[in-house]
């Protein structure tokens, strides 16, 4: 019976640090200065561990160029969009986080 | 079996077919009228034909079946790639019709083109959604497939993961799956996004290897 509710326990506490992610790409050119939610993009989300960068998540932007991650760990972290540019970001607020947008500017 | 295999072998038998059967023709001449004068004469190809007998025969019945085979060649062909590829240059122009000058940078405007097909790749009848995949199955393990539903929500899968529970068919080269797509009502795509004009996210150089510049 101990062990359960330490096991249970254990697990809550992962949960209260668990956080869910969001955050939007949006695109500018150099004709519309406007930014505009680029959908299809690819969003990878790693952590570094003893020199070493680990992939936490992959996400293909939706529609309005949302993208989300799941239950992620408080930490700091780093952002890959598209394979070509890295995005440092830290994870602070339990429950839920808004990432500020990241902006590619097309040329 | 592989469709590439099965293309070269159907490739194969057609060129077998295609030399041997016009023998029979040839060989009913040569049995039938062995003293016939029938001639063939003209350029075929580019070549001076110029022969008598059942060979004559033989080399009719052999053009004719040119332009017969050419048409089932294509057909084959099909086996292995049962889709069109359409290619066409872009260009981006100015309002007074210049060309757009696109500059040498890592995020090239061209790259964010989208082509809308009407009729859609996609149709959803009764609840079940159809797709068209382009390429061959060797490319599903770098395949993902979205399902969005606008404010609602979306779910995400591999082709080549969920096609390890579907009712494969490499003839008509249709894949079933077995378990349903689940799209879950999601409070964090339906609350929406409020940062929108925050100061945005700054690149750095540090992080995880880049991939594809």
């Amino acid at each position: 019976m101990i062990k359960k509710i330490m096991i249970m326990l254990l697990f809550s506490s992962l949960l209260l640090n668990a956080t869910d992610v969001k955050g939007r790409i949006n695109g500018t050119n150099s004709i519309s200065k406007k930014p505009y939610p680029l959908k299809g993009v690819s969003v990878q989300l790693y952590i570094e561990k003893s020199g070493k960068w680990l992939k936490k998540g992959k996400f293909i932007t939706n529609s309005d160029g949302m993208y989300y991650f799941k239950n992620i760990e408080l930490g700091k972290y780093t952002i890959q969009v598209n394979g070509k540019t890295n995005y440092p970001i830290e994870i602070l607020n339990r429950g839920s986080q808004e990432l500020a947008p990241i902006i590619i500017n097309y040329e | 079996m592989d469709k590439q295999i099965l293309t070269v072998i159907f490739s194969f038998a057609l060129y077998i077919i295609y030399v041997l059967l016009p023998m029979i023709p040839a060989m009913v001449i040569y049995k039938l009228f062995p003293d016939t004068t029938i001639t063939a004469d003209g350029t075929l190809s580019g070549w001076k034909v110029k022969t008598t007998g059942a060979f004559a025969g033989y080399i009719v019945t052999v053009f004719l079946g040119y332009f017969l085979v050419q048409n089932t060649h294509h057909l084959i062909a099909q086996i292995n790639n049962p889709y069109w590829e359409v290619s066409a240059k872009v260009q981006l122009l100015n309002e007074d019709g210049t060309q757009y000058h696109i500059k040498r940078s890592n995020d090239n405007l061209i790259d964010t083109l989208e082509v809308m097909v009407a009729p859609r790749l996609q149709r959803v009848n009764s609840g079940t959604v159809h797709l068209i995949i382009p390429g061959s199955r060797k490319n599903w393990e770098m395949t993902e497939l979205k399902f969005e539903i606008p404010n609602y929500g979306y779910t995400q899968i591999n082709l080549k993961e969920a096609s390890k529970n579907a009712i494969i068919d490499e003839y008509s080269l249709s894949a079933q799956l077995n378990e349903p797509i689940k799209i879950i009502v999601d409070k964090e795509v339906v609350e929406g996004y409020n940062l929108d004009n925050a100061k945005p996210l700054r690149a750095s150089d540090n992080g995880p290897t880049l991939s594809n510049n």
